[in-house]
């Protein structure tokens, strides 16, 4: 073996650490013919035992009472606040769920008043004006109408009686605000059906309209076929005529 | 019959104040005296030990016997917490470090210098090494008082340090170097300066 093999192996020969046998028999011999590492070996031997030494001396040696009394309480309170955490739900967590509902609702106002007045814009400017100085309407068919228009004129000549009608019977379409305006208008007052005032064929299809309130003879009504009583046959009576996109009316209604 | 660590773990997690106090009784020994051993101040290893013990109780559920076992773990937190503090305290108290610990006697203030002839007793020389290991750098220290002191195997150490098998055996050779150099200086330690009393003695 020679010098430097051995301080491969003389910490742990130092430290009583497993070495093999036949390893430690070389190392022996080569403690016998070289005083240096004799006197390293023997060093390091020393230091093994001052240090098994120092460590006896600190083996009682531990953290003060304190230390552990600090522990437990802090186990305890530890405890006690997870036992608290189980038994009632967190204010922090009741209150951040509050305010996320808060939030959300908020965020949804917002959208809606958004849809809202981005579909008050996209609305024709005449309309808009009309809503803003509640002037009546007199709104034009819109196109989507045309044939379920049409088809509603054809069956009302097949349909004669006379029954109260809403809007939605009606020639018109009117864009959602105004439809919503004039369901509110009209469910104050009482209005007949509409009675298509020329066949179905004769004109061209309907594909634009406008409503006009006009005052018309009392016969009308028994052109139409409808009943009259003798008192109101000289009165004049209210109704909507509904205009083509040539002009000509297609068809009426009566007001009471 | 002892229950295990994994089960004190458990049940200390359960809430079970004995567990913890139980684990606390069987480690706090070990991890005072490395603390101890690393800054060399009891007040020091007392809060050390205390902040082992906190971190195991806030931090129960990160320990992983699969990957080591209890104590090393417990040694890890330790060492942070030494490292910490001898980082903090490094402008009041310049301990060792690898820029001068070739140089000759950068701290001898911090090893006994009583004439080793006169006063060699057990005590002494338990003093003279504790001094003498306080006085290297911590990179070193710590592996001493982990191998030396702790009789933990290489792979322990490693674990615990959280560095390979083969750097704990240089830096162990290294310190081990350092330390005879340093009790030498001292008179404690070598041939040349022991007397066949102070053999026996340390023997």
């Amino acid at each position: 073996m020679k010098c430097h093999e051995f301080e491969a192996i003389i910490i742990s020969m130092a430290r009583r650490q497993l070495v093999e046998a036949a390893v430690r028999e070389t190392a022996g011999a080569h403690l016998d013919r070289c005083v240096r590492c004799a006197d390293a070996f023997e060093e390091q031997q020393a230091i093994t035992a001052g240090i098994r030494v120092a460590a006896e001396s600190l083996a009682s040696q531990g953290a003060s009472p304190r230390v552990e009394e600090t522990l437990r309480r802090a186990f305890r309170e530890r405890a006690w606040r997870l036992s608290e955490r189980r038994i009632t739900p967190q204010p922090a967590e009741n209150g951040r769920w509050s305010r996320r509902v808060i939030g959300a609702a908020a965020a949804a106002i917002l959208l809606l008043a958004l849809l809202a007045g981005a579909n008050w814009l996209k609305s024709p400017p005449a309309s808009r004006k009309q809503e803003a100085t509640n002037l009546p309407a007199t709104p034009s068919v819109s196109a989507p109408g045309r044939k379920q228009d049409s088809q509603a004129l054809a069956g009302r000549r097949r349909d004669q009686n006379q029954k109260t009608a809403s809007n939605s019977a009606g020639p018109r379409r009117l864009s959602k605000r105004r439809g919503v305006r004039q369901k509110a208008e009209n469910a104050n007052e009482v209005a007949t059906r509409f009675y298509p005032l020329v066949e179905e064929g004769e004109m061209a299809p309907l594909e634009s309209g406008v409503i006009v309130r006009v005052e018309a003879p009392a016969s009308i009504l028994i052109s139409l076929g409808l009943p009259i009583t003798a008192e109101s046959i000289n009165r004049p009576v209210q109704a909507d005529l509904l205009l083509g996109q040539d002009g000509l009316a297609r068809a009426i209604r009566f007001l009471p | 019959m002892t229950p295990s660590d994994d089960e004190l773990i458990r049940l200390m997690a359960s809430g079970v104040e004995e567990a913890f106090v139980s684990l606390y009784l069987r480690y706090q020994g070990r991890v005072f005296r490395f603390s101890l051993l690393m800054s060399g101040c009891p007040a020091t290893a007392d809060d050390v030990t205390q902040e082992v013990f906190l971190a195991l109780l806030r931090d129960a559920c990160q320990y992983d016997s699969s990957r080591g076992a209890l104590l090393t773990y417990l040694y890890g937190i330790a060492r942070k917490q030494v490292l910490r503090v001898l980082k903090r305290n490094r402008p009041f108290t310049q301990l060792g470090n690898e820029a001068d610990e070739d140089k000759p006697e950068p701290t001898r203030h911090l090893i006994s210098q009583a004439d080793p002839l006169n006063e060699i007793t057990r005590n002494e020389v338990a003093g003279a090494v504790r001094q003498a290991v306080l006085a290297l750098p911590a990179r070193y220290r710590e592996v001493v008082v982990l191998c030396d002191f702790q009789e933990m195997s290489y792979a322990e150490a490693a674990d615990a340090l959280d560095c390979s098998v083969g750097t704990i055996s240089s830096r162990l050779n290294r310190a081990r170097a350092l330390l005879a150099r340093r009790l030498r200086a001292g008179g404690r330690v070598g041939p040349a300066s022991l007397d066949t009393d102070q053999r026996r003695c340390l023997a």
